[in-house]
């Protein structure tokens, strides 16, 4: 579980870093570096990615919508066929937890194609 | 195992995050779009509205200070030119970057790069190569090499305009960027020269040349003449001097029989809307309280977000001006400064020809001139699209100018060739008229300033704190002989090749007696004026409801009656012809729904204020009797004009049993008595259908649903149902999407000039400030903004929000 912890929060950490960096995706290296470095099983790990990622944008998108008082959200929302910001919020929140979820996958299946030879003991392992 | 689970998971990762980097379909890069930390979140400003205090920019020479007042308007000081130029170009792409690169974009015929696949899009690039809009530009870019002034000004504003370009991330893009998924290209002086031709294109491409000339065959003279009179009476001209026109003209008599029978089939080009008009006068000191003498300028065009115009003021040791500048362009274009005002409006005249071309054979290598085989000059346009690969187009270049139409673009079965002759082709200077008028300090100045002036044709109208009021109708003005090239001309011979009235033999005036000058489009002068005028069209109501107005003030003219007679919502054209339409009605024989109508109309003031109902049944009985009028014209397989508001009445009223006002979809035999009372009748149905929907009303603002659209058509991006008086034909132009794009008055008190202006929209063109759009409430409620011309940044401290330092960086 502190495993889990400690992943989700270098998810978040790296994802967050890696897009002042990066150009947008940046986060989805972010999110696989971060499985990789601190490896638990798939399923975790797309946990991992996904709230981590999704909530991140979640975070950071609402906090700019507050700030702005969801001038401009409205109107994309209303571009975007949405009925309103908090939709956009929650659908930029889930395209940040699907490529967040996917990039840690996809983290902690190459450390785990790596590390086929060694045994470990911790309950998130094979 | 392993690794084929790790390839499959890799696999649908680099899917998704490939799905959400390209476009799909017109949803922009979704990734680029929402991320939170590059994508459109960022464009949201917070309210508390964030500036770097001190800016340092490459580029600079010395230190420039920018001022934004309570209005957010940018006062900028400078210590030169060149740094004055380059912070205007530098400050107003951080206000305006992507509305600026966007009109060079459909200015050059480049919008399929940005917007993609789509039919109409690329006939309108097609459109606009073939009129010549870069070659236009690149003539302009020419002239503009002989005057090094004008051009230090421009590079410098290029220079900024890509300094700031160059300081952008992904994460700063304006909006559209992110929206469409493209990014700036580098700003030229180029672009600059296709902002102004933009320009010309909406204020001098307007004409019927071509329709006359089917108008003509189809119809006969005497039709002809009595639909599409030069000019429309009683006259109320720009300027009149009966009997004082003291120059010799120079005269055009020899030419012969310009007329080439000729039916276009042809699918003609869109033109702008003869709409694009605009009011401004000035009374002199003898007939305002305080002495001094008041201008007031407002442009009528099409009402857009971001706004055309950007308000500024600039100041340097050579200048101190403030007013209307157009984003994309140096100097101001309708302003003040501390010595004169200026204000334009369009100068309605025929600048576009059309030549008919034989060519020697299908290759279009050589077509006739004078008797010989002359060889055509061939330009091949490269027209990008995005996600596509790019078409080509050659356009003919001839003697006259471009062919618009040939075999490939809106051909005619009968392989007919139009060469197009048009003003703004030829060298310019205008964008040194400007900087010159910016720089006047009396009438002498001006009119040394309006020397350079050649395109589009403008009426300037003018006034100084030493007290001249002035009018000058200033253009390069071909020089025709009776109706020539009020048709298509015959394009096998020079005799029809342009040459030009001199300057000074233009139509000009300056403090007549009667206290005020005035222009809204309409004649430009009495019938003395010795050379033929013609133009598409000439506005007949706002001219003389204005200038009614100015002769009934007296000596004590305040800025505040101005500010009225702008916002004038006197429906002259309804006050002229409603009592004979409603004399026409038989009153007797009338429904229900009738009665209410007729009812509302006799209790009607001719205002069409916002809650007139009055105005909604006059506007709705109108154009139905308008389209019933001329169902003809519109039926026609080829194309033909329209005849005017004004001339339409004046039909209806002096000749009822014209043969055009049978209606073309009975069998019957109708006259203007008949349609006058078929439009009364169709309007009360609609309008009973109306009054049943509780959706909406029949007040004046329900029913004309005034809006003003993002520039790219996204709904949610727009203003509508604003409420705001006025329509066509009314001094408060302000119909469906287009209007006062500007209004502006200015005291020119020798103390000091009191100024005031407003536009509809807001300063910030992003969309997720609340700058984008916070003037239209008070620009459709009539109020107005203090211009405050400052003499230092610190001068207006109790007005001032923000001050910045642009530094320079070496």
């Amino acid at each position: 579980m502190i495993r889990f912890a400690i992943q989700l929060i270098l998810v978040v950490t790296l994802s967050f870093l890696a897009q002042y960096v990066l150009p947008w995706w940046g986060v989805m290296a972010g999110a696989a570096l971060a499985t990789i470095i601190v490896y638990t099983k798939g399923f975790y790990s797309f946990l991992a990615g996904f709230s981590g990622v999704g909530g991140l944008w979640f975070f950071l998108a609402n906090s700019l919508d507050t700030a702005n008082q969801s001038l401009l959200s409205g109107k994309v929302a209303a571009l975007l066929g949405l009925e309103s910001s908090m939709q956009l919020i929650l659908a930029t929140a889930l395209v940040g937890a699907l490529i967040g979820g996917f990039s840690s996958l996809t983290g902690s299946l190459f450390a785990s194609m790596l590390k086929k030879e060694k045994k470990s003991n911790s309950p998130y392992h094979e | 195992m392993k690794a084929f689970k790790f390839i499959f998971s890799l696999v649908i990762t680099i899917s998704l995050g490939y799905a959400l980097s390209i476009k799909l379909g017109s949803a922009p890069p979704l990734g680029n779009f929402l991320s939170p930390t590059v994508g459109f979140w960022q464009n949201g400003e917070s309210n508390e509205t964030e500036f770097d205090e001190h800016l340092d920019l490459e580029g600079l020479t010395e230190q420039v200070s920018v001022v934004y007042d309570e209005s957010m308007f940018p006062h900028i000081f400078a210590q030169n030119n060149h740094d004055l130029y380059f912070a205007q170009g530098y400050i107003t792409a951080k206000d305006r970057l992507w509305q600026m690169e966007f009109q060079t974009y459909a200015a050059a015929g480049r919008l399929s790069e940005i917007l993609g696949v789509n039919k109409g899009v690329q006939d309108y690039d097609r459109t606009a190569r073939r009129k010549g809009m870069v070659f236009a530009a690149e003539n302009f870019m020419e002239a503009m090499q002989s005057e090094p002034e004008i051009l230090l000004a421009v590079t410098a504003y290029t220079d900024g305009v890509n300094r700031y370009i160059q300081s952008l991330s992904q994460a700063d893009l304006p909006f559209e960027y992110k929206l469409l998924g493209y990014k700036p290209e580098p700003w030229t002086n180029l672009k600059a020269a296709l902002l102004l031709k933009y320009m010309a294109n909406d204020l001098s491409f307007g004409e019927k040349d071509l329709q006359n000339t089917n108008a003509l065959a189809l119809l006969g003279r005497e039709t002809f003449d009595l639909l599409y009179p030069d000019m429309d009476t009683p006259l109320d001209p720009i300027v009149s001097k009966p009997g004082e026109w003291d120059f010799e003209p120079i005269r055009r008599d020899s030419v012969a029989s310009p007329l080439v029978a000729e039916l276009i089939t042809n699918k003609l080009v869109p033109e702008p809307t003869i709409y694009n008009g605009s009011n401004n006068w000035a009374v002199s000191g003898s007939k305002t309280k305080s002495g001094n003498p008041i201008l007031c300028s407002d442009p009528h065009l099409g009402l857009n977000l971001p706004s055309l115009w950007y308000t500024i003021q600039l100041s340097s040791p050579d200048v101190n001006v403030m007013g209307a500048s157009l984003p994309g362009s140096p100097n101001v274009i309708i302003g003040f400064n501390d010595s004169i005002a200026w204000g334009v409006t369009n100068a309605q005249r025929d600048l576009v020809d059309w030549y008919k071309i034989t060519f020697k054979d299908d290759t279009h290598n050589e077509y006739k001139l004078d008797g010989k085989w002359v060889t055509t000059e061939k330009k091949i346009e490269e027209i990008k699209i995005a996600g596509a690969e790019p078409i080509y187009d050659t356009v003919l270049y001839t003697h006259f100018g471009p062919v618009m139409f040939d075999d490939s673009f809106h051909p005619s079965s009968e392989k007919k060739y139009y060469a197009l002759r048009w003003i703004a082709h030829d060298p310019s200077l205008e964008a040194f008229a400007f900087y010159k008028l910016n720089r006047a300090k009396n009438h002498a100045d001006y009119m040394a300033a309006l020397d350079y002036y050649s395109a589009p044709a403008q009426n300037f109208a003018f006034a100084s704190a030493q007290g001249d009021i002035a009018m000058r109708v200033q253009g390069k003005y071909p020089n025709k002989g009776f109706e020539e090239g009020k048709f298509l001309l015959d394009g096998s011979t020079t005799k029809h090749d342009w040459t030009f009235i001199p300057f000074e033999q233009n139509i000009m005036d300056k403090n007549p007696e009667r206290g005020f000058i005035s222009s809204a489009n309409q004649y430009p002068a009495d019938t003395t004026y010795p050379y033929y005028i013609t133009a598409r069209s000439y506005e007949s109501y706002r001219n003389r409801r204005i200038n009614n107005r100015l002769r009934t003030m007296d000596s004590s003219i305040v800025v505040e009656d101005l500010m009225e007679l702008q916002n004038d919502n006197y429906n002259l054209k309804a006050a002229e012809s409603l009592p004979y339409f409603l004399s026409v009605v038989d009153t007797l024989a009338l429904n229900s729904n009738e009665k209410e109508a007729l009812n509302m109309l006799k209790k009607w003031n001719f205002y069409n204020s916002i809650d007139s109902k009055g105005a909604s049944y006059y506007e709705a009985w109108w154009d139905t009797l308008y389209r019933l009028s001329w169902d003809e014209l519109k039926a026609s397989k080829v194309a033909l004009g329209y005849p005017t508001a004004y001339n339409t009445i004046k039909l209806l009223k002096d000749n009822p049993y014209f043969e055009l006002f049978d209606l073309k979809s009975s069998t019957a035999k109708e006259n203007g008595y008949d349609i006058i009372t078929k439009s009364f009748k169709d309007m009360a149905v609609v309008m009973n259908e109306r009054a049943q929907d509780s959706t909406t009303s029949l007040n004046w603002q329900d029913y004309k649903q005034t809006y003003i659209k993002h520039l790219l058509r996204l709904k949610p991006f727009g203003t509508y149902n604003i409420p705001i008086g006025g329509n066509h034909n009314i001094v408060n132009a302000t119909s469906e999407n287009h209007g006062p794009s500007w209004r502006m008055i200015v005291e020119l008190d020798p103390n000091g000039v009191k100024a005031y202006g407003v536009y509809p929209g807001g300063q910030s063109g992003n969309p997720g400030s609340v700058h984008y759009d916070d003037m239209i409430d008070d620009w459709a409620a009539g109020k107005y903004f203090n211009l405050y011309l400052m003499k230092a940044p610190d001068s207006e401290p109790n007005h001032t929000q923000v001050q910045q330092t642009l530094n320079p960086l070496n």
